[in-house]
């Protein structure tokens, strides 16, 4: 699956942080910019794919942003992020054509359902490419633009990652994935998490997709190497 | 609205005082003309002097002109010697029985002055004859008097007297030497101050000059002579005006004056009057401008206040996003046997969820008050959201052992606002959790009914077993931070304000908010309006519409 | 007043070196007027008309006590309008002060201030109390317009309670702006002129600075038979007061009425520089007084019908009467005219009066300088440039011909005044030129 850019837009750099760490633990390319003026720079030379923009933001408020992007390209995905909760921001980002608004405190369980949701509407379709056609995994059916899994009634959302580590696990059954390996195919090359980084994010899954995640039956762990899905559990 | 206010506390304040004013004006006016009129009457009287003396002058004068009327001879050389001594004299003339002139006429004696003085009378001689139809310039019955011309912009005039041979014989008077002696005999203005001991010898006719000015003024209203000590406005009307008697009719004398002493009285009536009126009008403005002020500062500081709310909530809104945000990735990377630190996480999360609420309410309270709320309807699943409201709480029941009922009987898709429902439902949650826990129970209840309309009410019930709401308490329950005085509260944190806010959202969305009636612990029951039609806002629908997930 | 004092003694000097020149005993003039009755060529050709000026003078003779002198009336009147302030002003009350020092007790003075209202500072009074009067006139301070009319009216007035035959009546009128309230043409003032004269009373007029109106104050003055003087600068009013009150203090004739009465065949033609009223062949003028030593003339251009040669022919008679102040009595004096005609030119310049003719020159050149003040005035200054320059060599040719230095030094004048019409320069020039002409056509001597 096609990694995709996301511009995250936030004056305030713990935030700005908060958000990437989340956004690059979905799977996602973050390019960063601290006011308005770095994001408008910014969408113009890394052509980012969806955009994360505060409103209160120095130099040019969020909503101008939006405003010259949407002039561009009506139909990048743009999700607000502010602490103006007021009806009339929400209205005004609305009718300014963003396409969700992530009101400030929010959880990253919120973040993370709504990226997804403005992925699965805005981009599957398009990012994905042909081949990221629903594909099965033990019992479990992958749908990656949807970013879910069904397994009879269960039906688990997953992030663009996990759909990449599935893809890749899937793809190569009985081999031991060694962590470079899964890092090259699921990470970007620039970006090299530590190992704990993807034990979590396979713990993460494991939850999600094995029955008992401590004993995990469809990725096991290699000790010392990687990881391997053994395709005839 | 303010506007309006402010017009009509002004529009309170002024008509009565432009009453008063109009009223102290019409006094005052009334004065001044009954006290001008006064004035005007001295002003006449003192004139009336300066006109006896002109008359008297006059009357001289015409009797020496009528003297001269009769000279020794008529011949020609008499009637030119005469002029060369006499200095009100420019040239005889005589008309005779057939009202011809016959002195001077042009032969070749004749001087140039009597040239000329046929030249300046030329049309009286030809086109009128002027000492038969003058009566009103003329006295005793026409047989004398004075006819006036103007030539080259200068004022000429003769006296003539008819002789018993029916000649008339006359002059054209020296208008400059009239004139000069005219102003002689006018009064003149004293000198100044010490000089008066010196004047005392002497025998003066001159009139004491006090703050008037007398002016003799020509034909044109041109200054001829004035005096007196006053200095009128250029644009100034005379108190008292008279015409001179002929030949200078069209002449007047012009009485101008200040306002000494007589006016004084008048003039200080005036100031009172005013001084009274705009006292009045200055306490009023004084009044106004305080209320006015007052309501300023009041709406200012509710103003600020409001503002101060939404800066404050609005700034802590950054910190807390970052501890939530951190708090749950810490939570994230945990490992899940780490109890102890998933523990401590779970409360900072928690915490702060909590802190999320209380801004929210802040904030919400803040708009309400600015009465900018709107109504935001999407498409959803009322049981969901009260699923989804609770779940924050889950951790914190099952710790303080709270029971949860739930009876939700509304599964049906239909729109309302999220949000609302959302935080009057945490309200109502939190509530418990602050102020129930002790009877360890909690009961959620939904029902939908259709109203006329096409419409549906949704109702939730949520229900404890704590100390419940006294009789007085619930008066004043959904007032703004009011906080039950019942010893239970005590030590619990809360604004007072979530009440009151769910109270005014679920009025905002068509329904209410209210207390039922219970044997034990409390009871809110809270209604909304759910709508069916599709709203302005409801542009955003699920994802699952657009590409509903496979039905296994 | 105290910076000035070192100038009135030195002036009251220069006076009474002045009064002692005046004063000189002449034995050949008694105490009667001398006639002089002179033609410009006594010998005329006998062809057709030919023009002649016939010079009526007549000499005040000379006073030979100052206490004889006849009491003066006079009334002086000081504008004290806003312009008069400071300098003018002081100068003013200066110059009165010291000329009414030199009045006696028998001598009548009155103050009169105008601005726009008229105050009688000093009503008329014998001047026995000197002090007071000073002191009157030391209060006076400036401000307001001109009533200048109404002034010299109320000056009249003072001098009327006084005013008698054998007194010297007179106002002096001293002002340094326009006239703005009441009468204020030289028409009018003029007029005024010709009543007061008619009165006895001459109106003196001293136009102090550029900013007077000098036709006003020249017409004022000449109708009146007064004087009349420009004084540019105010320091130079003491020295103007002093020669006017010298007037004042030698006039030894009031009244002096001429009769000219010429025979058949004469006819005059006009009167130069003088008022004067032709009646046919007879010819009248007045004049208010005559000062000791001083001439006074009139000319009259007469045209002369031709006559049999070499004989001596009458044309006229002149008749003079005059209230004799220094005698108290009215004196006549008449004297015929006589021409002689020939046939000879030549014999006709031999005879020619050259003093006549010149007197006539400089009065035809006076009234030539008019015309080119009018033009100036209408604003044709290259056409009062040209009438300059002509009667420039008009004086130059009459004064080579007559050898006359007068001619040739007016000639002088026409040309400096021609140099002098820019705007800048003109108010001052024309000033001068109206005092210039005035003194010649009135004989006045300073």
């Amino acid at each position: 699956m096609k990694p995709i850019k996301v511009l995250v837009a936030e004056d305030d750099p713990l935030i700005r942080e908060g958000l990437i760490d989340i956004l690059q633990a979905e799977g996602y390319i973050t390019v960063e910019a601290a006011d308005g003026n770095e994001a408008l720079a910014k969408y113009k030379t890394e052509s980012p794919e969806f955009i994360c923009l505060d409103i209160m933001m120095p130099e040019q408020s969020g909503f101008d942003v939006c405003r010259t992007i949407r002039q561009h390209d009506p139909a990048i995905p743009i999700i607000f992020v502010s602490a103006k909760s007021e009806e009339i921001d929400k209205v005004v980002g609305l009718e300014l054509g963003a396409d969700d608004f992530i009101v400030k405190p929010f959880g990253v369980k919120e973040v993370v359902a709504r990226i997804r949701a403005v992925t699965r509407r805005c981009l599957a379709a398009h990012v994905l490419e042909e081949k990221e056609t629903p594909f099965n995994i033990e019992h479990w059916t992958v749908f990656p633009a949807q970013l879910r899994a069904r397994k009879k009634e269960t039906q688990i959302e997953l992030s663009v990652r996990e759909i990449r580590l599935l893809r890749l696990f899937a793809d190569n059954p009985d081999t031991v994935l060694s962590r470079d390996a899964i890092f090259t195919a699921c990470w970007n090359e620039s970006f090299f998490p530590s190992s704990r980084t993807l034990d979590q994010h396979i713990v993460k899954l494991r939850k999600k997709i094995e029955t008992d995640p401590k004993q995990p039956m469809i990725i096991q762990t290699v000790h010392g190497t990687g990881y391997r899905y053994s395709g005839d559990v | 609205m303010k506007k309006k206010l402010t017009i009509l506390l002004f529009s309170i304040l002024l008509l009565p005082l432009i009453a008063i004013g109009i009223l102290g004006y019409n006094i005052s006016t009334d004065d001044a003309k009954l006290l001008s009129e006064a004035y005007r009457d001295v002003a006449e009287r003192d004139l009336e002097q300066t006109e006896s003396v002109v008359r008297e002058f006059m009357k001289s004068t015409v009797s020496r002109y009528r003297t001269l009327c009769h000279p020794e001879s008529l011949d020609a050389n008499t009637l030119r010697d005469i002029p060369t001594r006499e200095p009100s004299i420019v040239q005889y003339f005589v008309v005779n029985e057939e009202g011809q002139l016959q002195y001077p006429v042009l032969d070749e004696t004749t001087g140039t002055e009597e040239a000329a003085f046929l030249e300046r009378t030329a049309h009286l001689w030809k086109h009128r004859h002027p000492f038969r139809n003058t009566q009103e310039t003329a006295d005793e019955g026409g047989n004398r008097g004075f006819v006036t011309w103007y030539h080259n912009r200068g004022l000429h005039f003769i006296y003539w007297a008819r002789h018993k041979d029916d000649r008339v014989v006359g002059f054209e008077v020296e208008t400059a030497a009239f004139i000069s002696a005219l102003i002689a005999e006018l009064p003149e203005n004293t000198p100044i101050n010490n000089l008066q001991r010196y004047h005392k010898k002497q025998t003066v006719n001159e009139q004491k000059n006090s703050h008037r000015l007398v002016k003799l003024v020509d034909e044109q209203d041109r200054d001829v002579y004035l005096f007196g000590d006053y200095t009128p406005d250029s644009k100034a009307s005379p108190l008292a005006s008279a015409h001179l008697p002929s030949p200078l009719s069209a002449w007047q004398l012009q009485y101008f004056a200040s306002m000494p002493n007589t006016q004084g009285m008048w003039q200080r009536r005036t100031i009172y009057i005013f001084l009274t009126i705009g006292t009045l009008i200055l306490a009023a403005l004084i009044l106004f401008a305080y209320f006015m002020l007052e309501y300023n500062r009041e709406s200012r500081l509710a103003r600020q206040q409001t503002s101060f709310v939404n800066q404050v909530s609005h700034e802590l809104k950054t910190p807390l996003t970052n501890i939530r945000m951190y708090a749950e990735l810490l939570q994230d990377h945990l490992d899940e046997d780490d109890s102890t630190e998933q523990r401590y996480i779970a409360n900072i999360v928690n915490e702060s969820g909590r802190l999320t609420r209380l801004i929210q309410n802040v904030l919400s309270f803040a708009r309400s008050e600015r009465k900018k709320l709107t109504l935001r309807l999407e498409e959803g699943i009322v049981d969901e959201q009260i699923r989804a409201s609770m779940e924050p709480f889950q951790a914190s029941f099952d710790r303080m052992h709270i029971q949860v009922e739930t009876d939700l009987q509304t599964p049906q898709t239909i729109f309302f606002d999220h949000d609302i429902l959302g935080q009057i439902l945490t309200n109502l949650f939190s509530n418990v959790e602050k102020y129930a826990h002790q009877g360890k129970w909690m009961r959620v209840q939904s029902t939908m009914t259709e109203v006329p309309g096409g419409r549906h009410q949704v109702t939730i019930r949520v229900s404890d077993k704590g100390p419940g709401i006294s009789n007085k308490d619930s008066r004043n329950l959904f007032l703004p931070f009011t906080r039950l005085q019942n010893g239970i509260t005590e030590g619990v944190s809360g604004t007072g304000i979530g009440l009151t806010i769910s109270k005014e959202l679920a009025a905002v969305h068509g329904g209410g908010l209210t207390l039922c009636r219970t044997t034990a612990g409390a009871c809110f029951q809270l209604t909304i309006l759910a709508k069916r039609k599709e709203q302005r806002f409801a542009r955003n629908p699920s994802a699952e519409n657009t590409q509903p997930p496979p039905n296994p | 007043m105290k910076k000035c004092s070192p100038i009135i003694p030195g002036i009251a000097v220069f006076a009474m070196l002045l009064s002692v020149l005046i004063i000189q005993p002449n034995p050949a003039s008694a105490t009667k007027a001398q006639l002089s009755v002179e033609m410009s060529t006594p010998v005329v050709l006998n062809r057709s008309p030919q023009t002649a000026f016939l010079k009526v003078g007549v000499t005040g003779f000379a006073l030979v006590q100052e206490a004889v002198r006849p009491p003066v009336n006079v009334a002086i009147v000081i504008d004290r309008s806003g312009s008069m302030s400071g300098e003018k002003m002081a100068r003013a009350q200066d110059a009165a002060i010291m000329a009414i020092d030199r009045l006696g007790p028998d001598d009548i003075v009155s103050v009169v201030a105008y601005s726009h209202v008229v105050e009688v500072i000093v009503p008329a009074t014998k001047v026995d109390d000197k002090e007071h009067i000073y002191q009157a006139i030391r209060n006076l301070y400036a401000s307001g317009t001109t009533a200048l009319f109404a002034g010299v009216s109320k000056g009249a007035r003072q001098v009327r309670k006084f005013l008698a035959d054998n007194r010297a009546n007179r106002i002096i009128l001293v002002s340094d702006g326009l006239a703005n309230v009441g009468p204020s043409s030289p028409t009018e003032l003029g007029s005024l002129g010709h009543s007061l004269a008619k009165e006895g009373i001459s109106v003196t007029t001293i136009g102090l600075g550029d900013g007077y109106n000098e036709d006003l104050m020249a017409a004022l003055a000449g109708n009146s038979d007064g004087n009349h003087a420009f004084v540019e600068n105010a320091a130079d009013l003491a020295t103007t007061f002093n020669y006017e009150f010298g007037d004042l203090l030698s006039i030894v004739a009031r009244n002096v009425r001429f009769k000219v009465q010429f025979n058949k065949g004469i006819t005059p033609i006009r009167v130069l520089g003088r008022n004067a009223r032709i009646h046919g062949r007879t010819v009248t003028s007045t004049l208010t007084q005559l000062y000791a030593n001083q001439e006074k003339f009139m000319l009259i251009e007469v045209q002369i019908a031709p006559g049999a040669s070499g004989e001596q022919t009458q044309i006229g008679s002149v008749d003079i009467t005059y209230s004799n102040t220094v005698a108290n009595s009215t004196d006549v004096l008449s004297k015929n005219v006589y021409v002689s005609f020939t046939d000879n030119w030549n014999i006709v310049e031999e005879h020619r009066n050259d003093d006549v003719m010149v007197a006539s020159v400089e009065l035809i050149a006076a009234e030539a300088q008019k015309t080119a003040i009018t033009l100036r005035d209408k604003g044709q200054t290259r056409e009062a440039e040209r009438a300059l320059e002509q009667n420039a060599v008009y004086l130059d040719s009459a004064g080579k011909k007559y050898n006359s230095a007068r001619l040739k030094k007016q000639a002088q004048g026409n040309r400096t005044a021609k140099k002098n019409l820019a705007p800048s320069k003109w108010k001052r020039q024309r000033k001068a030129m109206v005092d210039d002409n005035y003194a010649l056509e009135t004989q006045q001597n300073w």
